[in-house]
């Protein structure tokens, strides 16, 4: 099921965003919100979720840490997964689009 | 060790002011003259090895000569920030990364060296 912004879900995450979350059309198959979570929990909770989607779907990952703007991007990458988009969606607010690639 | 080219891990959580620092960068430097592949990574206290102003002073042998000869160096980018450091505190080819390239290095080591305090 695809997270789409003018859903009861995009409220219940209370981000004034800058833009809808559905860039380009590409369709989010699941949505993670690791606000508070750090180096290097986030690139964990990020493979698990990956660990349980089929591949060609697209996670959506938010994080308010700096460092995981960079690390989980590279380590995705670094497993084999494709990054779509990484960008500021608020202040201290970034999403990461990362297309499971390999796997089930 | 057989005499085929190793790849030796090596964790430092040891500040610089730690029998386990030079010891471990003794044995580092002595892999490499004998032309052993080393990987560093820095967490933690360990940081302090790699922070630019405190090299020259404070290091017995430098991580910045391991560098020099072949050694890769990256440090845990939370362990800096949390310390109060950024890119700029740091001997440049320093890598700023995440615990990932720590296991990275656990990955494909043939050795996995902890000096801890």
């Amino acid at each position: 099921m695809g997270f789409r912004p003018d859903s009861p879900d995009a409220d219940a995450y209370g981000i004034k965003m800058s833009e809808p979350p559905f860039h380009n059309a590409i369709r989010i198959d699941r949505e993670l919100d690791l606000r508070g979570d750090i180096c290097p929990i986030t690139f964990v909770k990020s493979k698990l979720a990956l660990e349980e989607m089929s591949t060609g779907q697209v996670l959506r990952v938010l994080v308010d840490y700096a460092g995981s703007v960079t690390n989980v991007p590279r380590s995705l990458t670094h497993e084999g997964h494709r990054v779509l988009k990484v960008q500021p969606i608020a202040e201290r607010l970034w999403e990461i689009l990362v297309e499971k690639v390999h796997g089930e | 060790m057989e005499n085929s080219r190793k790849t030796v891990g090596f964790l430092m959580t040891s500040s610089p002011e730690h029998q386990n620092s030079y010891t471990a960068f003794r044995l580092a430097e002595a892999l490499l003259v004998q032309g052993h592949s080393v990987e560093l990574f820095f967490m933690d206290d360990g940081i302090y090895n790699v922070v630019r102003n405190s090299a020259e002073e404070r290091l017995f042998t430098g991580v910045q000569s391991l560098i020099e000869k072949g050694a890769n160096a990256l440090i845990c980018a939370l362990s800096a920030e949390s310390r109060g450091y950024s890119s700029g505190d740091l001997i440049p080819q320093v890598g700023l990364m995440s615990q990932y390239e720590l296991s990275e290095i656990a990955s494909r080591s043939d050795r996995f060296l902890y000096f801890g305090p």
